[in-house]
């Protein structure tokens, strides 16, 4: 056996960051390669600095290391520098953890975190000597699945995939290996890669793309997507594949002991994970739509995990992640007794995610008592109509009592994040997005006079390009053409003129791109094999950002990426996630759908009752560890 | 309570910057619950300051870090805490109580040790020793700094005075390189650079170095040199030719 590590070593002076490529962190956990059924390989497809501060990681590196039959490993998109060294001196991916190729593994898994990081999958395999194409690959090749938000559609992926999980990882994953192991454990180690998958396909939440085949019609429209009948049986493909999820967060696997990098990565601190799940019910996002129900973690199991945390990483900050953190039904509590056992310690809580209310304010002032640094909201939509229309539940009044109440409490700093290309925005929403922000400047400003305060509210607009996703309410509408993203910056550039607001925005050129895929279908892989083939790699890296290849890739295979980001789909069409059943009642989108094209809200299941979105069953899938109060 | 910790700096955390160093450290003190003091202000440090950052790249082998603590704790409780904390990049070798109004560490240290190996595969052990031997027996050495374009030219510098000695010894393929160098706040020559200007003086080809490592800092007194430890100094102690 080889241990790559060796051989990367003469050039490691050579290239930034070689930490990247050595593992060795504190709790890093090396298994003894024979002792286990079934070997896992985790691919992350962007760096080691990004890749190293995503939970899902950590989780499922405990959910699977410690199953005594599993061993999983990491990997990581190489940069570019050793992209070159690696290429040049035949060295393979390799593991971290044993230095091992990607080959030499039994199953690699890449996590889709977004669209852009597709191309990177693409170098990586490629540079594991792995074949590409499921259907090239031999019985002695590894097994490539993954898994993430972007598996709720990862059809431009489909050809490259022997598997995609649907749900939960932590429950689906071992499982899943387990199969594998035991499947190679019958046949002295060998694989027989189609029964295999036959064997997946029985899992709840294994989705094997291979046997489903899209048809299209005469126009190139999607009409049915078949089930098709699965190897060594007479039986078809499920015609449906259901996510897998938790019932209950507090009995979920928990990593006590994460990996602590060496160096400085994205998110260096604990990170502890106080609830899943999103029933605000925000139109555009899929994130709340396709980790339904909500599960809250109780706050004494949230106390204990803290301090396992503490005593095992040795971090000075602690974040309480989750999609909407100021909605846990005990976070008061959980935020105030944190702050006092970590008192005198110089750790400090975070709190990503708040809502635009006094209450979130309150608990911002708990944590910052001493340095108030930026208040980030996202009111998404510049009128109370748009807002509506997304269901984003924040009036523009609320929203001004926060920003008074932020600035009273000593804030200065105010961060605001929209969104152009929603639905029926017209002009008139986008100006609401300069007038808000003037609006909060001057509410601000006010406050801070009467307070006797030098200076005045500094607002940070940051605008982002709307982006259709499946599994939404929004899932039929296409986007915006580019020509109207840029008009609508245009026009924000230059309508913004006060100097205490500074207006960011994103360039809508990869936005189109991240709409195409996010709603794409197979005949997409196409492209992206060959954007991989002329050189594209971390598209999400603007500085690495190649528009022209990726032009020439959408010539190449004959596509109009600005028609299909466009493209609108009737509400009775077949989808290129039809088959993909996130526990979302399709009529639940539909009715979401027309409420939104009504300007009607639907308020919050958790305070105001049912919505129907059908995720819960005869029971309810909820768990809360408090009360529920609206805030 | 204030603490010394004599540590190295493994294989594994070789690449590790200064920076990274210092936070790996903190975060190992913090598992290993020890009562760190703060400085004051907004962003509170925790008051710890080494005897000398290690290039990346570098292994070390007696590497010095001096910790205030809050409150006073049991040593041997502390040094097993602190040992049992440390991550692969790093191993307590020795903890020991300091005064704590005593002179810093970087105050302190005037001498390193080095030692790397060279590939013996092109270059002649005599060669090397000859070589070395004339370099040093001049009375002047300059270093001449690269020229970066864009950058302001530094004036080269005579460094003859900051080199204490220099061994070569073969072992298996390899030339196993040791020097002794002069550190101060001043004045610090790099071994690798050294190295580049014996072969350049000395008239052998500078093959490329690898697996350096920083084995010790000193303390010079009186033509002995010491560790900054109380404890085992005597152990420590090594002689400095006068060079």
């Amino acid at each position: 056996m080889n241990n790559w590590k060796l051989e990367i070593d003469p050039y490691l002076n050579d290239i930034s960051k070689p930490q990247r490529y050595l593992g060795g962190e504190l709790n890093e956990i090396v298994k003894d390669w024979t002792a286990v059924r079934c070997r896992f390989l985790f691919a992350f497809p962007d760096v080691y600095e990004v890749g190293m501060s995503h939970l899902g990681l950590q989780i499922l590196y405990e959910a699977v290391n410690k199953t005594p039959d599993l061993l999983m490993e990491r990997t990581f998109a190489p940069w570019t520098d050793m992209e070159a060294v690696m290429r040049q001196h035949e060295i393979p991916l390799f593991g971290l953890e044993s230095g091992r190729e990607v080959q030499a593994y039994d199953c690699i898994g890449f996590t889709l975190q977004h669209e852009m990081s597709y191309t990177n999958i693409l170098n990586m395999l490629d540079l594991g000597g792995v074949p590409l194409l499921a259907e090239e690959r031999s019985n002695e090749d590894v097994l490539v699945i993954a898994g993430g938000p972007c598996a709720s559609n990862a059809e431009p992926l489909a050809p490259f995939l022997d598997a995609i999980l649907l749900g939960e990882g932590e429950l689906l994953l071992p499982r899943l290996l387990q199969v594998i192991g035991a499947h190679k454990a019958l046949r002295q180690g060998r694989m027989e890669r189609s029964i295999l998958l036959g064997e997946l396909a029985a899992l709840p939440g294994i989705y094997v793309p291979s046997f489903y085949q899209p048809i299209y019609d005469g126009s190139g429209d999607l009409t049915a997507i078949l089930p098709l009948e699965m190897p060594g049986t007479t039986q078809k493909a499920p015609a449906m594949i259901k996510k897998a999820r938790l019932r209950d967060l507090d009995e979920a696997c928990f990593p006590a002991a994460p990996l602590v990098p060496y160096i400085e990565v994205v998110h260096d601190r604990m990170m502890l994970e106080i609830l899943r799940g999103c029933t605000r019910g925000c139109r555009f996002c899929q994130a709340g739509m396709i980790y339904r129900p909500v599960r809250e973690r109780s706050c004494e199991t949230l106390l204990r995990q803290a301090s396992e945390l503490k005593k095992n990483t040795g971090h000075n900050e602690i974040s309480l992640t989750s999609l909407s953190s100021s909605d846990h039904t005990c976070i008061k509590e959980l935020v105030h007794t944190l702050m006092e056992n970590f008192e005198g310690e110089q750790i400090s809580v975070s709190l990503p995610s708040l809502r635009a209310n006094h209450f979130s304010v309150e608990l911002a002032n708990e944590i910052q008592k001493v340095r108030k640094t930026g208040f980030t909201f996202a009111p998404e939509a510049g009128t109370q109509r748009l807002r509506d229309v997304i269901n984003k539940g924040v009036t523009e009044e609320a929203l001004l009592q926060t920003i008074e109440s932020a600035v009273q409490a000593g804030w200065s700093q105010v961060k605001l994040y929209f969104m152009v290309g929603l639905p029926t925005e017209t002009m008139d929403d986008v100006d609401g997005i300069a007038a808000l922000c003037e609006k909060v400047v001057r509410r601000g400003t006010q406050i801070m006079k009467e307070n006797r305060r030098y200076g005045s509210l500094k607002v940070t607009a940051s605008v982002s390009n709307f982006v259709p996703k499946a599994h939404t309410p929004f899932q039929w509408g296409g986007q915006d053409t580019q020509e109207i993203f840029k008009a609508k910056h245009a026009y924000l550039r230059q309508r913004i003129r006060d100097r205490r607001i500074s207006y960011h925005y994103h360039d809508p050129y990869t936005s189109m791109l991240e709409a195409v895929f996010a709603r794409g279908d197979r005949r997409l892989a196409n492209v992206l094999i060959k954007a991989f083939q002329n050189g594209c790699r971390f598209d999400s890296w603007t500085e690495q950002f190649k528009g022209t290849a990726w032009k020439e890739a959408f010539e190449a295979s004959e596509m109009d990426m600005q028609a299909l980001a466009a493209k609108n789909f009737e509400l009775s069409a077949v989808l290129p996630w039809s088959h993909l059943d996130y526990g979302i009642d399709p009529d639940f989108l539909k009715r979401e759908y027309a409420l939104a094209m009504k300007e009607t809200i639907t308020p919050d299941c958790r305070y105001h009752g049912c919505s129907r979105c059908g995720v819960c069953g005869p029971e309810s899938g909820l768990v809360l560890a408090g009360k529920a109060e609206d805030q | 309570m204030k603490i010394r910790l004599r540590y190295e700096k493994t294989e594994v955390g070789r690449y590790l910057s200064h920076l990274d160093l210092a936070r790996t450290m903190e975060r190992t003190l913090r598992r290993a619950e020890v009562p760190l003091a703060f400085s004051e202000g907004f962003n509170p440090h925790p008051r710890m300051s080494f005897a000398s950052a290690l290039a990346v790249g570098i292994t070390g082998e007696n590497e010095f870090l001096d910790v205030e603590l809050r409150r006073r704790v049991n040593r041997e409780k502390l040094e097993q805490a602190i040992r049992e904390a440390m991550p692969p990049a790093l191993e307590l070798k020795q903890l020991e109580e300091i005064p704590m109004n005593g002179k810093s560490l970087s105050a302190l240290i005037n001498l390193a040790a080095y030692r790397f190996l060279v590939s013996a595969e092109k270059i002649h052990e005599d060669d090397v020793r000859a070589g070395i031997d004339r370099t040093l027996a001049a009375a002047e050495l300059w270093r001449q700094p690269k020229v970066k374009p864009g950058k302001k030219i530094i004036p080269a510098k005579e460094v003859r005075g900051l080199i204490r000695q220099i061994t070569v010894s073969r072992e298996n393929d390899w030339l196993k390189i040791e020097m002794t160098l002069v550190m101060n706040n001043t004045a610090q020559l790099r071994p690798q650079e050294v190295w580049a200007m014996l072969a350049e003086y000395g008239g052998f080809e500078a093959a490329a170095v690898s697996r350096v490592c920083r084995t010790g800092l000193f303390i010079e007194e009186d033509g002995k040199a010491y560790m900054p430890m109380g404890g085992d100094h005597r152990d420590a102690q090594r002689d400095i030719d006068a060079g």
